[in-house]
């Protein structure tokens, strides 16, 4: 079923933009073998704006890939070779009647659209918010996209992109989308980031499996390279939050670096098992901010008896954070007592009524978190 | 053992009340599996509060009340599992359960041992009688955090007044320290943390307050897997059909868990035939538990939830007090000219097929009636 968990996969935006060709994305997809990225669960390999021709074409109807950056303009082909490699192949289109790139777009097409889409053997669209009608409501534009992509003939992941106008959390599960875009884009600059993901922390109470609340795609690794959504780079804390909160989040982890070339440590940070795990969680339930006057620590309810608890501290000096136990719902009576397993170290420590942890500047933990006599 | 797509039941809490007791729970019960009820979803049965006494013991635990359950609850619990069935009871945030029954407030650890020695599969953790100073999130995170500790998994229903509750953040304190309070005038702030406590359900209207289809159109986006908005319990106030083929229809476009306050004894054919419809089922148990989308039109509402396998739920209600016809607007829907695609659904209940339209159809409905459809493009 697709969207059980948050989509993972890579887009070319970040660190491409129009800069792409169907030789690039065979080495994506080659990279994301060999380095282990698919191995641990990232799936979509997906195209971004400037793929498409500038019109439609005149016989057929059809937006057909740009020659230059496919071969006779021919796509099929590299979607059997992202498949022969055991991924899923991705695009993209735009509401409007023209796309973010002013390419060919999607408005009063849909339908069309999504079966041509369907046949080229394509798994996820992105569905862009520019250059729509002034006097067209938006979310039936969107609801639009969801049906054209159900009766595609295909199953197709459908990842909405409207950031966050019109109230989406309140109706785009209605939709049929898989993921939706919250907010404005994403680039490589800690400021950038941490706007982001503070802006969600109140919105992810509609964020549910099938449908879930979309910040963006990551910046770990890029490093100040790259091209839209580059930036001044992160240090290795600050990435290192931004991937433990994207994980917590359950948001849907789209790669944004440059696959063939991240560092190994940075793949490493991408692909660490249990913060996977912690974004793949089947109930996919939001965090909640918890004590210290920042309100930087975040608590995140798991299957079962688990919980993934994590320290932020966007300070310039190392500190101490804590949170008094009682605000979290446990109790000197229950007879329990906290136990946490730092995610990076695998080290065990036992708490009672106030939970703590060091952390150095710019920089987080993140624990797994249990009851225990 | 943990459940992804919203759960079916009756309650007996109003039926019995004071006088629930294992006979009549299991006659109850046997009633169920006889009609049919059991084998098409309806698993769990709420005993509701009245089933232990009305003190803790020096302990401070809850203590069964053996003169309506002889041999406990563990064996009323097991003898329903036996049945394919699962316990219910209603359970309160606060000091007081609605009968008066010791709440959990503060003792949500213990309680939760309690529930988990006896079986207990879901509690109907209702929001009154909370002490002005105690809080209303912790007191929810705490329960949540007893349960999964227990080691037996529960399914946790909240149930609050949310006016009631509204007031009461004001005084709630450190919790919402600096949180923009004029966000409580537009008031669902509440519901946006609900998720993140672990409750797997939550209604946002007191049980007194009758059931209503429309409750909560505007916050229905917050209905999601393994945390559905309810529309709470739905009674059966007549003989006829249609009003609770309305309820149950509301209930399976929404996601919203279908509970029966009623006597399975007492319901006649036709009602029990709605009930285990297959049709409204397979809406209520689609696995995606989108919510609809909720299309206002002149005399009435038309809610349409996409479901798996190219399939879609149409719920139209005549909002009026006369006969009157309900448009449906493909437009507002999702279709467009270019789709070249059509209509084509079927009356779940009545399995009549609506004629096949593009671009908008009329629905006749007697006052405040409603239908619910299963509908195809085609």
């Amino acid at each position: 079923m697709l969207g059980k968990t948050p989509p993972m996969g890579f887009n070319t935006w970040n660190t491409f933009s129009e800069n792409f060709n169907d030789e690039l994305i065979k080495e994506i997809a080659d990279a994301m073998v060999e380095r282990g990225f698919k191995d641990a669960g990232y799936e979509y390999v997906v195209i971004d704006d400037h793929w498409e021709m500038d019109e439609r074409d005149p016989e057929t109807g059809i937006i057909l890939p740009r020659p230059q950056k496919f071969k006779n303009q021919d796509i099929k082909s590299l979607v059997d070779y992202v498949h022969g490699k055991g991924l899923k192949m991705g695009i993209y289109t735009c509401a409007g009647v023209r796309t973010c790139g002013q390419k060919a777009a999607s408005y009063n097409h849909e339908f069309f659209d999504a079966k041509v889409f369907a046949d080229w053997g394509i798994d996820y669209v992105k569905h862009d918010y520019c250059q729509k009608p002034e006097t067209q409501d938006g979310r039936v534009l969107m609801r639009r996209m969801g049906l054209a992509l159900r009766e595609s003939g295909r199953d197709i992941l459908y990842a909405a992109c409207s950031w966050g106008q019109n109230d989406v959390w309140s109706w785009i599960r209605s939709t049929g989308a898989h993921m939706y875009r919250s907010t404005a884009d994403i680039f490589d600059s800690f400021g950038m980031i941490s706007k982001i993901y503070n802006s969600q922390i109140d919105k992810l109470g509609t964020s549910a499996p099938y449908c879930y609340n979309d910040i963006d795609m990551l910046t770990v690794g890029m490093c100040g390279k790259g091209a839209a959504g580059a930036g001044s780079g992160c240090t290795e804390g600050e990435y290192r939050i931004q991937f433990c909160i994207w994980c917590l989040y359950s948001a849907p982890l789209i790669l944004g670096c440059d696959v063939r070339k991240v560092s190994d440590e940075y793949r490493d940070l991408l692909c660490n098992k249990t913060l996977i795990r912690i974004n793949q969680d089947p109930e996919a339930r939001p965090p909640f901010p918890i004590g210290g006057i920042d309100r930087t620590i975040y608590l995140k309810q798991l299957v079962n008896d688990e919980y993934a608890l994590l320290f932020v501290n966007t300070g310039d000096e190392a500190r101490k954070l804590s949170f008094i136990s009682y605000d979290m719902g446990w109790t000197e009576n229950s007879g329990y007592k906290i136990q946490l397993t730092d995610i990076f170290t695998g080290e065990v420590s036992y708490h009672k009524n106030i939970v703590s942890a060091n952390v150095p500047a710019h920089d987080c933990r993140m624990f797994i978190m249990k009851l225990v006599k | 053992m943990n459940i992804f797509l919203p759960p079916m039941g009756f309650s007996l809490e109003k039926i019995l009340g004071e006088n629930v007791n294992q006979k009549a729970v299991l006659k109850a019960a046997d009633k169920m599996v006889e009609l049919g009820l059991v084998a098409a979803g309806y698993k769990y049965l709420n005993i509701g509060d009245a089933w232990c006494l009305p003190s803790r013991d020096e302990n401070g635990r809850l203590v069964e009340d053996t003169s309506k359950f002889p041999f406990g609850l563990k064996y009323l619990s097991a003898a329903l599992h036996a049945k394919g069935m699962k316990l219910a009871i209603t359970t309160s945030v606060g000091a007081l359960t609605p009968n008066g029954y010791p709440g959990s407030l503060d003792r949500e650890y213990i309680d939760a041992e309690t529930f988990a020695k006896i079986g207990i599969d879901y509690i109907s953790h209702t929001a009154c009688d909370i002490p002005a100073t105690a809080g209303f999130f912790t007191p929810l995170r705490r329960m949540n955090m007893a349960l999964r500790a227990s080691g037996r998994w529960v399914f946790y229903a909240l149930n609050f007044d949310h006016s009631k509750i509204m007031d009461r953040m004001y005084y709630t304190g450190y919790e919402w320290d600096g949180a923009d309070l004029s966000e409580y005038t537009n008031g669902y702030a509440i519901e946006k943390w609900l998720r993140s406590t672990g409750v797997n359900s939550f209604c946002t209207k007191s049980p007194d307050v009758a059931f209503d289809a429309h409750h909560d159109d505007n916050i229905i986006g917050y209905t999601g897997t393994q945390c559905w908005l309810s529309l709470g319990d739905v009674t059966v106030d007549c003989e006829c059909s249609c009003e609770l083929a309305k309820k149950v229809s509301a209930c399976a476009i929404k996601c919203s868990p279908i509970m029966i306050s009623a006597d399975p004894a007492k319901l006649n054919n036709k009602q029990v035939e709605v009930l285990t419809n297959k049709g409204m089922i397979r809406i209520l148990k689609d696995e995606e538990s989108r919510a609809p989308a909720v299309l206002k039109t002149d005399n009435g509402t038309v809610y349409t939830k996409l479901l798996t396998d190219r399939e879609y739920g149409v719920f139209v209600i005549n909002d009026t007090d006369s006969e009157a016809f309900v448009p449906f607007y493909t437009f507002d829907f999702g279709m467009v000219y270019s789709s070249n695609l059509k209509c084509d659904m079927y009356d779940v209940f009545t399995n009549e097929k609506h004629p096949v339209f593009t671009d908008a159809t009329r629905i006749k409905l007697p006052a405040k009636g409603s239908k619910l459809f299963i509908m195809k493009l085609v």
